[in-house]
């Protein structure tokens, strides 16, 4: 009889071993958050959503064009919006706030004389005799066409297993530029920037902070190449 | 000797659950995905294909087995198009943009998240990794606008519904002088295999 019972403690103690074994993290291929899920990713509440405005940092660089420059609405050219088909993820529209980012960028860069927004979405064909039009209606000696190419959230495992929370949260942001001489049909700077910022996220659910700030830096820094880039590249006016 | 049987039976259970989980993902074709691109070709290799002021465009369909090695998975509802611009000039250019027109209808690329649903990897843990490799995947391989170097290929897939583009269609391509404000145009039929 006790030895009965001795064998069925014996059996316990054991099994228990196995058990903790099995939770226990293991030679570092499992995570210790391997039992838990990753949530679906809901748009945040209006009031939740954080917001793409910021205040862009004013330059003392010296003018580059003593020119005006007319900016035309940015052209969504992306082949996918946030996440999940949706840009719901902002207060704003996305393309709406990165045009409006673009023209205050470009304003305290003192790249320009003057800064001027033309409420006009360029189409993929534009013809020197239309954008000669657009620039004589508006008053501006050049003009800014921009295509928003990236702004997306993308994640990337960590651990590259069926299991675990663990993601990589990736905001990732591009945009093409070209500054056009509209009485010559010259462009005289053309040019793409990508940027990307990325967190880790291990909560299983993320969260507006969990993209936000990347979102905002990969903004900023895509627009800083952008200034500097001008300034290095683009191709200077004769009198 | 019962007792020592069901133990050596749960040490087993044990050693086989802690191995199960590096192995089973290992198989997976999503992840297998990752490694796998495009053929890389210039365009004048392509089966269908248009020149003009050594600017090329080719296009090709390809089909269930190539979208599985691709993306993971086969795409039910859109025909996957294998689309390059070949920049032989000395010139920047910039690809405007691409369309296809099929009985008379044009037909664009719409957001690629209808592709993620049609693939539709599922939920939970796994579903989620796969998930996440798919929506990098489109995003990596799918082509989209942007300059083309001299001596660059611009390569990548555009998915177009299938009920928008039926046994033959054109694809519409437009190209920008990064030089001078000036377009080339190229009108390429093909077939749907």
């Amino acid at each position: 009889m006790l030895q009965q019972h001795l064998s069925a403690y014996k059996l316990a103690a054991i099994l228990l071993v196995i058990v903790g074994l099995l939770v226990q993290p293991l030679a570092g291929s499992s995570p210790s958050f391997a039992f838990d899920d990753v949530k679906k990713i809901k748009i945040p509440k209006a009031k939740k959503r954080p917001s793409l405005s910021y205040r862009p940092q004013s330059s003392r660089g010296s003018l580059k064009y003593n020119a005006s420059v007319g900016i035309l609405t940015l052209r969504d050219a992306r082949v996918m919006k946030f996440f999940g088909g949706t840009d719901e993820f902002f207060t704003e529209s996305a393309p709406q706030a990165i045009g409006d980012i673009l023209y205050f960028e470009l304003k305290s860069s003192r790249l320009f004389k003057s800064t001027k927004r033309i409420n006009f979405t360029p189409g993929s064909e534009l013809s020197k005799a239309q954008l000669a039009q657009i620039a004589k209606q508006n008053n501006v000696d050049l003009l800014f066409v921009a295509d928003l190419q990236a702004f997306n959230m993308l994640r990337d495992k960590m651990v590259m297993e069926k299991k675990g929370v663990d993601y990589k949260i990736i905001v990732r942001f591009g945009l093409f530029g070209q500054l056009i001489d509209p009485a010559s049909g010259k462009i005289l700077w053309a040019e793409q920037v990508s940027r990307e910022f990325s967190g880790l996220n291990s909560t299983g659910k993320i969260k507006p902070f969990d993209y936000s700030g990347n979102a905002l830096q990969a903004i900023q820094a895509g627009f800083d190449d952008v200034k500097q880039y001008i300034r290095a590249t683009g191709m200077e006016l004769r009198p | 000797m019962n007792v020592s049987r069901l133990i050596l039976s749960a040490a087993l259970f044990a050693v086989s659950v802690m191995i199960v989980p590096t192995t089973a993902t290992a198989d997976d074709d999503f992840l297998d995905s990752i490694s796998q691109q495009l053929r890389f070709r210039e365009a004048f290799s392509y089966r269908n294909k248009m020149e003009q002021r050594s600017v090329t465009v080719g296009v090709e369909t390809f089909g269930k087995k190539e979208q599985q090695r691709v993306l993971g998975d086969k795409v039910g509802d859109f025909i996957t198009l294998d689309v390059a611009v070949t920049n032989d000039t000395p010139i920047r250019l910039h690809l405007n943009d691409i369309y296809v027109v099929s009985n008379g209808k044009i037909a664009r690329q719409e957001d690629l998240n209808f592709v993620v649903k049609d693939i539709d990897p599922g939920g939970g843990g796994k579903g989620n990794l796969r998930m996440s490799i798919l929506r990098k995947s489109l995003f990596e391989k799918s082509l989209q606008t942007g300059i083309i170097e001299p001596g660059e290929t611009l390569q990548g897939i555009v998915f177009i519904k299938k009920k928008q583009l039926k046994k033959s269609g054109t694809l519409h391509v437009r190209v920008q002088n990064l030089r001078q404000v000036a377009y080339l145009k190229y009108e390429i039929p093909f077939k749907v295999k």
